[in-house]
């Protein structure tokens, strides 16, 4: 990452042309060389005007513009000579050397400094031998090593005095000699100089670091010793001088602790601090000497008094401006170097802006949740797609399986349709409570509470009826065998008609009345049997219906009127209700009866499934579901969001064959297909072969085996006849039937799967609850309730709509007009019948809400000339 | 990276962005559809959103609010802080493994939720929408894995 406040030299323009650049190098270089021949020549004064005047210029030039310096240094030109010929060896400073280099050169300042007094300010010679010297060293140092790392940034002794002076160059001049960057050290100064200092002391080496803080937290008092013992006169010891210089040291870096440590100064700050504070130092010492050795060169020497203190106002005023630019460069570089970010994912701000203005609103309490709610959306759907968890069945107001108290606003809902309104007179929440997949908000506010007992909302109270029908008919007595759907539904469709007859509810399962809808999510959540039931055990109490859970009908006498329980009791009745239901269909397969083979019909059939399924290994699950109707597509998704590869297996050519024709079942078949589903059609399944005792694979005639570590059959079902068949009523597939659902017995009526009519309608929960309330009301005497509308079916799933309704094909299905979407739509395939602006048959597959426009027309409204028009169009929106 | 003024490679050679954007090249109408698929969760301020260990492979969308990630439940030791505009939790939707860490609101706030399961549906319905998401998803690891090779770099070369 680059920095915009801390532009390294590849970043920033040269102030000037090379060509200038080399001339200056070389005057500077040539001026060097005269200054070496002339020292010897001219005795004192030249000496004097080089450690007097010319040295003392090079600090200020340091702190303003040390770029300028490092272009034109005459050692810097030997040290880059040989690598601008190519003649550089390159090699990269060794490590140990390189973490050193900056401590080597540091000590080799103050060594050399500390020499002046004593040899070079009084010797020619050996000022001569240390520029002699040190542009030798630069010299070797450049031939050996990369780039500038032989002298320039690390060994020159001049180094760390232009880092400590130029922590923050008022004017950057752009490094001359890296045509690239060979990166040969670290934090180089040619490379950034503003960041130089602050990076060393932000470094992960704390010896790195304490080599800084030596140098910087040293050189205040380093100076003061120097000067301080000349201008006290301590006399001509040296061992004073040296006592003098590095107890200036100490005390200088002791300040540094103390001020670091008591208060808190961080330091890096301080180390700007004290360099500018010995820059000043250093003025202040030469200014004086500085400007009596230029009089004395040129005259006149009055017109320069007043030099001096020009002079350390100056570079008073520099190091006040270094030290400005050195906090608000730290404050930039804090910020840049706190822990970067990762690179993060994001979204454009106002893509995700509320889109909620003038919609309907749905609050709910449990949650807290303020929601805005699509009017052609259900309640259901407005939470669901809030992420509210809320129980849910057959989503068409059947089942019974969420109903929600309305806390407020109920008078903005859609009013309730047959289906819900039946619905919830079963659950007696009749006035108390809507169901959440049947209605829809239409405008306004509407606040519910999921955590809201519906039954707790206070009941419309509504009268009784004056004769009790059932005394009427003279009954006492009704048992009814089986609490499913159509078991359930008789008996409070008699409790709510009779207030007074005694009713009993025989249930084979352990669990009151629940959703058998929904038993395939049992399967892949962690909710539990709980979760389904419609009707638990106190509202049973409540409608005074008693239920026998988990408790098996063995004998029926219809010559005595009574029925003989497992547990060796006996029950007599008035009238007999047989809603025995039906069992999962296995066909006789070889190999079907082993470990790992299951149905779903039941609940714990269910759970039986997912228990097996978490003792396999998590890696190679692998399931098959044979059979492709609605309930094995609900199984094998079940299967598949518990983490299986699952197959469907087909005996006929395509999935759902009976609720959808070819094209809306190819739809579906891509879209299980995209989602993980495998499916094969037109098989005949030959074996279920085990290995280890546990089902291994499914062998299929004609086609390839197929793995599987758990086979579910979701084959069909087949009525419970046997009481019945055993006590002489006549049956058939299931147990025959009239039209008021009575047996070849007139005392005894049978509901639901079990029961068979003429024709033989399919095991449909409408058709069931339907038989039920037939069943009920005449076996009490009253009327009949009115034929319901044509029935439909609905795959339940989240990512896929698949809807058909009524028939699309035989009895007149000649007359009345059709309309299919087009075939183009890849999202969408409809295909209506509509007789009489009468909505009579549907098949709907597409993405989730797609059957939504047929759902005001499904009571048997008529469809407005306008509608059906802009759907002939094809626009179903 | 504090040594970030002394990346001595050239300009020119490639570097980490430090922010990349979900789905921009998408129509208004398209994006109209991917949100059908998202899932609003609106949460008080100090609620966990999620939890590590949990089986909850969803990618996050922060619409208001600020969120912390942390190692811990009770929050000592932070990861990342995200705010509006940020995704979260790719990490688990790509890798289909439990949550690594948890994420706990600083604020009220709300987000939208893509769960793997809805993922699957958009890919069956919107091919291109889901083609483009795990682009963009892959774009901004292979950028993470960049930046975080880059901090490595930095980290174990005190001497370059």
């Amino acid at each position: 990452m680059t920095s915009a406040a801390f532009k390294n030299y590849l970043e920033v323009e040269s102030r000037a042309s090379p060509v200038l650049w080399w001339v200056m190098r070389l005057l500077v270089f040539g001026f060097t060389l005269l200054v070496i021949v002339a020292i010897p020549l001219s005795g004192e004064q030249g000496l004097g005007l080089f450690w007097n005047v010319m040295i003392p210029c090079l600090p200020l030039m340091f702190a303003f513009t040390p770029g300028l310096w490092r272009q034109i240094c005459p050692m810097a030109l030997l040290n880059q000579l040989p690598r601008t010929f190519n003649l550089s060896r390159g090699i990269r400073l060794p490590g140990g050397l390189s973490r050193a280099a900056y401590l080597a050169s540091a000590t080799a300042f103050f060594a050399l400094v500390s020499l002046r007094p004593l040899f070079f300010n009084t010797s020619a010679w050996w000022t001569v031998a240390l520029l002699a010297l040190s542009l030798g060293l630069a010299a070797i140092g450049g031939f050996v090593f990369a780039g500038r790392s032989g002298w320039c940034g690390t060994f020159c002794p001049l180094a760390p005095i232009q880092r400590a002076y130029g922590l923050a160059p008022v004017v950057q001049v752009r490094n001359g000699y890296c045509k690239t960057c060979v990166g040969c050290q670290k934090n180089c100064y040619d490379f950034n100089p503003r960041a130089a200092l602050l990076a060393d002391f932000d470094d992960k080496d704390p010896w790195y670091v304490l080599q800084k803080r030596f140098f910087t937290g040293a050189l205040p008092g380093f100076l003061l010793g120097f000067f301080g013992y000349q201008y006290l006169g301590l006399g001509d010891g040296i061992l004073v001088y040296y006592m003098a210089l590095i107890g200036g040291m100490c005390g200088s870096l002791g300040l540094f602790t103390v001020l670091e440590t008591f208060l808190r100064v961080p330091q890096v700050h301080l180390s700007a601090i004290f360099s500018q504070t010995a820059l000043v130092l250093f003025y202040s010492a030469v200014s004086r000497p500085f400007v009596q050795t230029l009089g004395s060169a040129i005259e006149p020497v009055q017109t320069l008094v007043w030099l001096d203190e020009v002079m350390v106002l100056t570079v008073l005023l520099v190091a006040i401006i270094v030290l400005v630019r050195h906090f608000e460069a730290h404050r930039v570089f804090s910020e840049e170097a706190k822990p970067a970010h990762a690179p993060k994912l994001k979204v454009a701000l106002e893509r995700l802006g509320s889109h909620a203005s003038g919609l309907p609103q749905l609050e709910e309490r449990a949650s807290g949740a303020n929601l805005t709610a699509d009017p052609a959306q259900t309640m259901l759907e407005t939470l669901e797609n809030a992420g509210i968890k809320i129980d849910y069945g057959c989503r068409l107001g059947l089942c019974g399986a969420d109903p929600v108290a309305i806390v407020e606003g109920a008078e903005n809902l859609d009013e309730p349709g047959e289906h819900e309104l039946a619905t919830l007179r079963r659950m007696g929440l009749e006035g108390r409570a809507r169901l959440a997949c049947a209605c829809r908000i239409r405008q306004g506010r509407v606040a519910i509470d999921l955590n809201q007992d519906p039954k707790t909302v206070p009941a419309p109270s509504s009268e009784a009826p004056a004769v009790d029908p059932a005394s009427a008919a003279g009954i006492q007595r009704i048992v009814i065998v089986g609490n499913g759907a159509a078991g359930t539904t008789a008996a409070t469709e008699l409790r709510r008609l009779s207030p007074g007859v005694d009713i009993d509810l025989i249930g084979a399962e352990r669990y009151p009345f629940y959703n058998r809808m929904g038993v395939a999510r049992l399967i892949h959540k962690a909710t539990g049997a709980d979760d389904l039931f419609l009707l638990d055990a106190q509202r049973h109490a409540d409608l005074a219906i008693k239920l026998h859970r988990n408790t098996r009908v063995t004998g029926l006498n219809p010559s005595t009127k009574t029925l003989t329980l497992g547990t060796g009791e006996t029950l007599t009745y008035d009238r007999l209700i047989l809603s025995t239901g039906a069992r999962a269909f296995v066909p006789a397969i070889p190999g079907h009866d082993q470990a790992g083979v299951f149905v779903v019909r039941t609940a714990d059939d269910a759970e039986g499934i997912r228990a097996y399924a978490q003792s396999l290994p998590r890696k190679t699950r692998k399931a098959v579901v044979v059979g492709g109707g609605v309930l094995g597509v609900e199984a094998a998704d079940a299967l598949r969001q518990l983490g299986f590869r699952t197959t469907i297996l087909q005996n006929t050519d395509r999935l759902m064959s009976r609720e959808l024709d070819q094209t809306a079942s190819h739809r579906l078949t891509h879209f299980l297909n995209l989602i993980g589903i495998a499916t094969r059609t037109n098989v005949r399944i030959e074996t279920i072969e085990g290995e280890d005792g546990r089902v291994a694979r499914v062998l299929v005639r004609d086609q390839s085996p197929v793995e599987a570590d758990l086979v579910v059959f979701c084959a069909g079902v087949k009525p419970e006849v046997a009481l019945a068949r055993e006590a002489g009523l006549e049956t058939d597939r299931g147990i025959l039937v009239d039209d008021a659902m009575r047996t070849s017995d007139p005392h005894i009526y049978a509901v639901g799967d079990a029961a068979q009519t003429d024709p033989p309608l399919p095991a449909l929960w409408p058709n069931s609850t339907h038989q039920a309330t037939i069943a009920a009301t005449q076996l009490l005497g009253v009327d009949p309730p009115p034929a319901p509308g044509p029935t439909y079916v609905r795959l339940k799933h989240d990512g896929i709509s698949v809807f058909s309704y009524g028939q699309l094909a035989g009895e007149g299905a000649d007359d009345g007009v059709e309309i299919t979407s087009s075939e183009d739509d890849e999202r969408f395939y409809r295909r209506l019948k509509i007789r009489e602006h009468h909505l009579v048959g549907a098949i709907v597959v597409g993405m989730p809400g797609a059957e939504k426009f047929l759902m005001p027309y499904l009571a048997g409204a008529p469809i407005p000339s306008d509608v059906l028009a802009t759907w002939q169009k094809g626009n179903f929106a | 990276m504090s040594n970030q003024p002394f990346n001595y490679s050239e300009p020119t050679s490639p570097r980490v962005e430090s922010d990349l954007s979900l789905l921009s090249s998408l129509t208004e109408d398209e994006w109209k559809k991917f949100m059908t698929y998202l899932e609003k969760v609106e949460f008080r301020a100090k609620s966990l959103l999620v939890r590590a260990g949990e089986q909850d492979a969803s990618v996050y969308i922060l619409a208001e609010g600020q969120v912390v990630i942390t190692v811990d439940e009770s929050g000592t030791q932070q990861l990342a802080e995200f705010g509006p505009g940020d995704v979260f939790g790719e990490i688990a939707f790509l890798g289909n493994e439990p949550r690594s860490a948890y994420v706990r609101a600083l604020t009220d706030g709300r987000a939208y939720r893509l769960t793997r399961d809805k993922f699957d549906y958009l890919s069956a319905w919107e091919p291109r929408i889901a083609q483009q998401f795990l682009l963009d998803l892959g774009r901004s690891l292979a950028a993470r894995l960049r930046w975080t090779t880059q901090a490595l770099i930095a980290a174990k070369a005190p001497d370059a």
